[in-house]
């Protein structure tokens, strides 16, 4: 084993170490028990074959997170081919799966916000995610996304008024109280 | 409500708030598999590493060494992850699938998926414009915010040394469904060489697409916001070509959105 390998391995076991928790919580938060294992595992792969990529310090995280928001998209992406090759097969639609944090929503207001949530593009859901459950600053949102601090700051900033829009238009609305059965279809 | 606390809110239906409340990692450095894993990765590299040289399949070699650290992964995950890709990994070494990946990548905004299929001197014929290879991050940036999503089947029709794939598609994308307008329809040709796109072509309706779609919208960004189309377009040879800058992406989404909200 050279030097420089050995360096290596000891970077990724403390990289996996001090991370592991956060990247299974992001999978867990996005994709349920069911892929999220997978998805984390995949992230950590993508860490050792970059080992020399990922940045020192605080920023290691925030790229992990990079590379997991690519991950988990393409979990998705599969899982909707999957679907729809199901649906093709077998002519029918296939069985609603409940998402993880469903169980959570019981007070009326969570349920409201998790559909506005649920509503809102990818790339508005993902900024309000990253700022209010993985936690990140302006900084770390911008290493994740690809962008600027000030650019992640205003797609925080926008997104934040129109998930307050629509979490308003649904409390006004007298169907709400019905929409939800319906609406993870 | 103000936005403020509907934001606080969502703090509270985080469905994992406290990750450290998950199952404790294995201390890797203290595992014999970990070593033994370690190991398998150190002899796969080198020997994928003189493949790669002797052969110019570096390609391979990446993937052999991304299989074998999930398998690091999984044995520090004490068996419950499981990895898979193989099968994933043969598919998008053919030329369908180098051009699905590349197809898969601007759907999801992930120009590090396209750069990994593309010649580093790809030569781009596509709509909305690319110039080269530098300009796909940005662009791949502005189709997400248009709303860009394109369901599309890839097809080897002439297989060789140089082979080409066509891919058609139906797509959606803001401004069409804003107007309910059918879906985009439209195909993809791609010139394949040595397991890296060297060409694309992309064949659009653009004489349908203008007066249906384009047309109105700007038609209606005059109306409402004079002088704004300079903001986020430029004109070249009687084209208008998004501009990606990010002030022209922010001001972009914002007018979408308000071309949305305008037609209910």
């Amino acid at each position: 084993m050279d030097r420089g390998m050995s360096s290596d391995n000891a970077r990724f076991t403390r990289l996996y170490e001090k991370h592991s928790r956060a990247i299974r919580a992001y999978c867990l938060r996005r994709v349920g028990d069911d892929g999220a294992a997978d998805s984390a595992a995949a992230v950590f792969a993508v860490a050792w074959r970059r080992i020399e990529d990922v940045p020192r310090g605080d920023l290691a995280l925030p790229w992990l997170y990079g590379v997991a928001r690519r991950v988990v998209s393409d979990h998705y992406r599969s899982h909707h081919r999957r679907r729809r090759l199901s649906e093709r097969l077998s002519g029918v639609r296939p069985p609603v799966v409940p998402e993880p944090e469903w169980q959570l929503i019981q007070r009326a207001e969570y349920r409201q916000l998790h559909q506005a949530l649920k509503s809102m593009r990818d790339r508005d859901r993902e900024v309000l995610m990253l700022a209010s459950w993985e936690e990140l600053s302006n900084e770390s949102i911008g290493v994740v996304l690809g962008c600027s601090t000030e650019a992640a700051a205003q797609r925080l900033h926008r997104a934040k008024q129109r998930l307050g829009r629509t979490f308003r238009a649904l409390q006004d609305s007298p169907l709400e109280s019905r929409a939800d059965g319906s609406e993870s279809v | 409500m103000n936005d403020d606390r509907v934001f606080q809110l969502l703090a509270e239906i985080n469905p994992v708030p406290d990750p450290d409340g998950l199952d404790s990692p294995i201390a890797l450095a203290d595992t014999e598999e970990m070593r033994g894993a370690m190991a398998t990765i150190e002899r796969t590299e080198r020997e994928q590493t003189h493949a790669a040289r002797s052969e110019g399949t570096s390609r391979k070699r990446g993937l052999a060494i991304a299989s074998a650290a999930a398998a690091v992964v999984l044995i520090v995950g004490a068996g419950l992850w499981a990895f898979t890709g193989s099968s994933d990994t043969e598919l998008a070494s053919t030329p369908a699938g180098l051009a699905t990946t590349y197809l898969d990548a601007r759907n999801n905004n992930d120009p590090e998926a396209a750069l990994a299929v593309l010649s580093s001197n790809a030569a781009f014929d596509e709509v909305p414009i690319i110039a080269d290879i530098d300009d796909l991050g940005p662009r791949f940036e502005w189709m997400s915010i248009r709303g860009i999503r394109l369901d599309h089947t890839c097809t080897e029709t002439a297989p060789g040394t140089v082979s080409e794939v066509r891919c058609t598609y139906e797509g959606v994308e803001r401004l069409n469904t804003a107007l309910g307008q059918p879906p985009l329809a439209g195909s993809f040709v791609f010139r394949i060489n040595d397991g890296q796109i060297i060409s694309v072509r992309h064949i659009f309706p653009i004489e349908v697409y203008s007066p249906n779609v384009f047309d109105v919208f700007v038609q209606w960004l005059d109306a409402e916001h004079p002088g704004a189309f300079d903001t986020i377009y430029r004109v070249e040879d009687d084209a208008a070509i998004g501009l990606t800058t990010p002030e022209a992406l922010d001001l972009m989404d914002g007018y979408l959105e308000e071309f949305e909200a305008s037609r209910g």
